[in-house]
């Protein structure tokens, strides 16, 4: 944890500087959400209404965010490199779900099984997912153990790019429309009072189950704990009859299923996906990531539900108070802002990171 | 002879070359590459790009299956010939049996690529029978071939192996070479000898400083004559193009006879070269440093020569593409500082590239809504007026970007940088900064760069080349200065261990941000002049893309070497293209992000240091690292298990 302490206590005009972030953004912040509330005070802002559905849309995007997140900081967990390429991951799986329901509608399965349906369609997405993390993993990174650390980042990169333009190569580049949801999934339905969105409950909840069962699986089995072994010390995990490299693939299965799972829940929120859907996801993940403590689970939950709220509360909340014209546009500045700020606060993230081994550099 | 007791073949081995290489068929197949690349002829009647690719998969599998065989060559000639064959008849079988498929089967719903022209294309014309039986027989015979390259000796199949390269080089070229035969003349090679010839001469007698001053002289002096006067004296080649190149539907393309003379001359080339290359080699490394120089020295003067002639004798399209590539190269050698000699790995590096182009855009567009009227200046700014408000502009951004992520390690710096750049473009697109910067319209109407005596015109391509000329020279010898500077050795103990760096008193914070600020401004000259070369702007211009191409330049050029980001650019941009435009390979536009992709993991698992290395990089990258890793990773360990306890 040394490197992430300033190293020496001499106050240079780099802290000074920093400081001024701190200080500027508070500033901001403060300024802003004070010129949004005299809005409101004033009668100009949103409703009560409009407000509590941007809470759960944040919700939701944000429990998405947080399973592709999970990938993210297990594979960091295990072997200290962010892997770039997860968001390809997600969007492998959100790819072929379309295939999957495209089929069952055909059969008709879409409209008279809604709960089959998707669980067929959440399947096969987690399938293609795990496939892709683990070959990517054993084609690109395992030859790689024991590089410098900047060495798998940049091949991780490649790979990125790889995946996009194969996918868009095997399946053209056209944006794929899933089909349109049964009826029993559309419209509204109210919840402790709040008018919210079918789909974005449905989001939620798979989100949360995923993310349990994804808990259960690496706090109480077996493999789970060789996971964490692994996370902790690689060489002495190995030394105790850990397979290494079998426990490895299984991470990078288990962070490509959620990200599956993610896959088909982007489609739910945005029905559309195409060869690109993965990067801008991707990175927010990543953000979602660092945002709750890399390397730690809960935190990678955490992480993305906080970064989906910032992203849908922030730009009305903040920047509409400071009078900016179409702040919807500035969503992405929103999310990439609060990665800034947060490495410079708290570089630890929400939770604080979980990282045994500190490397260098 | 003591025969040992031979390894039998491997034969999971063989098998799994030989799946590889059928996977790697179909997939070529199946994303469309075939289909697209066989719209490129190589050789005119014979040879298309897209079986040239097929070929060489079923050799690189023969190839690759006969490694499983016995290691003794004399003794296993057979064998491996087998295995190799082997390998490519199971690659040949995986190909058949996606022919039958793609024969059988209506997928185009799904899988788009799979077109009626694709399933043609592998059925060699014939039907699906001919396609299975030439799959299998290529497999076969290619696997055999690729075994047999596999039992030459390694100065033979370097030979073969660069003879076909070079087959594929003129015929992939044939824009440039036909152009550049049809334009020369005797001034043009006159321009280049003599001014060269008298660098490397005066530079034994005079000092470094003044010889480059005088051979430059020289250089332009004798060119502007020799181009003048004995352009009438033209060196009629036409006849060469006859023979190299014959006009089809699908291009020009190399005619047999030509293809086979390329090849036997390079075969030649390369054999006959062998020995005087090594001897060659071997004495740069025996030479001193100051007669290295010379010879350095005297490289430098044929580049300037050939930057200042080339451009002449080609026709605004490979002038275009030149110029685009010294754009990119530009940004290159700006990366290079940060990534190459400083260790950061910014993917943000983009946003300085914009900076440049909007605040050129911004101060000397008519129609930009920002104006000042100082006295002594007034907007709209020319170029070179511009040209310190860019600098100063780069070198905020270089600061706003750097100085927060001073204290964060390798990575998190990676995708806070990548955000920095994300947050630019969007910031350019917003319509809360478009009254300054035009949001998605971007600014157009930016006037060409005057000269006092001429002007550079956007649409000059030629004028364009040379302003990026000018300004590669400034930043390669920028570069160059502070390679073993007291900054560049900074940056260099800082890229291999910052701890240790800072406690051998390196201040980290200044090395940092210097590498920052010098790599903006060098981004934000390339971004002044690609703005002037298209008069246009849009923050679509500025994405992600741009800094991951830049990041591919360098690394598959090597890293950390002037040299060597020069050849990246041309080999990367020139050739596949850049954002936007296409390379000399049209063909390859909708494969060139698959193909850098490939390329960057390509090159991180077999050659991290890129195609020319700086020496200290390669070395770095390749023992010395690896071992230091290993051991501080030990220790770190065993320091936390201190910590606790």
């Amino acid at each position: 944890m040394q490197l992430l302490k300033p190293r020496s206590f001499r106050f240079s005009w780099v802290d000074t500087f920093l400081w001024a972030i701190r200080i500027g953004a508070l500033v901001f912040i403060v300024v802003g959400v004070l010129g949004t509330v005299s809005k409101a005070v004033d009668g100009e802002g949103l409703t009560a209404q409009a407000w509590r559905e941007l809470v759960v849309t944040g919700l939701a995007q944000g429990s998405m965010y947080g399973l592709i997140a999970l990938g993210y900081s297990m594979v960091y967990g295990v072997l200290g490199f962010i892997n770039f390429a997860h968001g390809e991951v997600f969007m492998s799986g959100a790819v072929t779900g379309f295939f999957a329901a495209n089929a069952l509608a055909d059969a008709g399965v879409w409209d008279s099984q809604p709960i089959v349906g998707l669980g067929v369609t959440i399947l096969v997405s987690m399938a293609t997912s795990m496939l892709v993390a683990v070959l990517i993993e054993r084609l690109a990174y395992r030859p790689l153990r024991g590089a410098p650390r900047l060495i798998p980042l940049i091949t991780s990169i490649g790979m990125s790019f790889f995946v996009q333009y194969t996918f868009r190569g095997l399946f053209g580049e056209s944006f794929k429309s899933y089909p349109v949801l049964p009826t029993v999934m559309q419209g509204r339905i109210s919840l402790l009072g709040i008018e919210i969105l079918k789909t974005q409950l449905v989001v939620i909840i798979v989100a949360a189950v995923a993310m349990a069962g994804l808990y259960t699986y690496v706090t109480r089995t077996r493999m789970g704990r060789a996971m964490r072994a692994i996370a902790e010390d690689r060489e002495i995990a190995a030394l105790m009859g850990v397979n290494v490299d079998r426990v490895i693939a299984l991470t990078f299965a288990v962070g490509g299923a959620m990200a599956g799972v993610a896959g088909v829940l982007w489609a739910l929120l945005f029905r559309q996906v195409y060869f690109l859907t993965g990067f801008l996801p991707g990175i927010k993940a990543f953000t979602a990531a660092v945002l709750g403590g890399i390397g730690n689970m809960a935190g990678a939950y955490v992480g993305g539900l906080a970064l989906g709220l910032f992203e849908s509360l922030g730009p009305l909340l903040v920047l509409d108070g400071w009078d900016i014209p179409s702040v919807s546009q500035l969503k992405d500045v929103v999310a990439f802002s609060a990665l800034v700020l947060i490495l410079i606060f708290r570089p630890t993230g929400l939770l604080g990171e979980r990282l045994a081994v500190e490397e260098r550099g | 002879m003591a025969v040992s007791e031979a390894p039998p073949v491997d034969r999971r081995k063989v098998l799994r070359a030989g799946l590889l290489g059928g996977l790697g068929f179909v997939f070529v197949s199946t994303i469309g590459m075939v289909e697209t690349f066989s719209t490129k002829n190589v050789i005119d009647p014979i040879l298309s790009l897209g079986y040239t690719v097929l070929m060489s998969i079923a050799v690189w599998t023969g190839y690759r299956g006969a490694k499983a065989a016995a290691v003794d060559r004399e003794a296993r000639a057979a064998e491996r010939i087998l295995s190799g064959a082997a390998a490519g008849l199971v690659g040949g079988l995986v190909g058949a049996i996606y022919v039958v498929w793609i024969n059988t089967f209506v997928v185009r719903e799904v899988l788009s690529n799979i077109s009626p022209r694709l399933i043609e294309l592998l059925n060699f014309g014939g039907g699906m029978g001919s396609g299975i039986t030439l799959a299998i027989v290529g497999g076969l015979v290619g696997g055999a071939v690729g075994a047999l390259l596999s039992l030459a000796s390694p100065l033979m199949r370097r030979a073969l192996i660069g003879a076909f390269l070079w087959v594929l080089i003129v015929g992939f070229l044939e824009v440039v070479i036909s152009q550049i035969l049809r334009e020369l003349h005797l001034g043009f090679i006159v321009g280049l000898a003599i001014p060269s010839v008298a660098a490397l001469v005066l530079g034994r007698f005079l000092q470094r400083g003044p010889a480059l001053v005088f051979g430059l002289l020289a250089a332009v002096a004798l060119g502007i004559y020799s181009a003048i006067n004995l352009e009438s004296v033209g060196l009629s080649m036409t006849f060469l193009i006859d023979f190299l190149y014959e006009s089809r539907v699908g291009g020009r393309a190399l005619t047999t006879p030509a293809a086979a003379v390329i090849f036997v001359l390079a075969f030649v080339l390369v054999v006959v070269t062998e020995r005087p290359r090594k001897r060659a080699r071997a004495r740069i490394a025996a030479m001193d440093p100051e007669e290295r120089q010379r010879w350095l020295f005297g490289g430098v003067a044929v580049f300037l020569g050939l930057g200042i002639f080339l451009p002449m004798l080609l026709g605004s399209v490979v002038n275009e593409l030149l110029a685009t590539t010294g754009i990119f190269l530009l940004m290159g050698l700006g990366l290079n500082i940060v990534i190459g000699y400083a260790g950061l790995l910014d993917l943000g590096y983009v946003a300085f590239f914009a900076v440049g182009a909007y605040t050129t855009a911004i101060l000397t567009s008519p129609l930009s809504k920002v104006s000042f009227d100082w006295g002594f200046i007034a907007t709209p700014l020319n170029f070179w007026e511009a040209m310190p408000f860019v600098i100063v502009a780069a070198a905020i951004a270089g600061i706003i970007v750097g100085t927060p992520v001073i204290r964060m390690r390798g990575d998190y710096l990676a995708i806070v940088t990548l955000g920095f750049g994300e947050i630019a473009r969007i910031l350019f697109l917003s319509d809360w900064l478009s009254g300054t910067t035009g949001g998605a319209q971007g600014i157009s109407r930016i006037p060409s760069i005057p000269l006092g005596f001429t002007e550079i015109k956007g649409t000059d391509q030629q004028m364009i080349f040379y302003a990026v000329f000018f300004f590669v020279l400034i930043a390669a010898y920028i570069s160059w200065r502070l390679q073993d500077s007291r900054i560049g050795r900074s940056w260099m103990a800082m890229r291999e261990d910052e701890q240790v760096a800072e406690t051998m008193g390196v201040n980290i914070v200044r090395a940092k941000l210097q590498a920052f600020v010098i790599g903006a401004i060098i981004a934000s000259f390339s971004g002044a002049v690609f703005a002037v070369k298209f008069g246009t702007i849009f923050p679509a211009s500025f994405s992600l893309i741009v800094s991951i191409t830049v990041l591919v330049v360098i690394i598959v050029g090597g890293m950390g070497n002037i040299p060597g980001v020069a050849v990246g650019a041309l080999v990367m941009i020139g050739v596949l293209g850049g954002r936007n435009s296409p390379g000399l390979l049209r063909e390859f536009e909708g494969f060139k992000l698959l193909i850098y992709g490939a390329l960057l993991i390509l090159m991180m698992l077999k050659r991290p240091e890129g195609l020319l290395p700086s020496r200290r990089r390669a070395r770095e990258l390749h023992q010395d690292e690896a071992l230091q890793d290993v051991w501080l990773r030990a220790a770190a360990a065993g320091e936390h298990d201190e910590d606790g306890s």
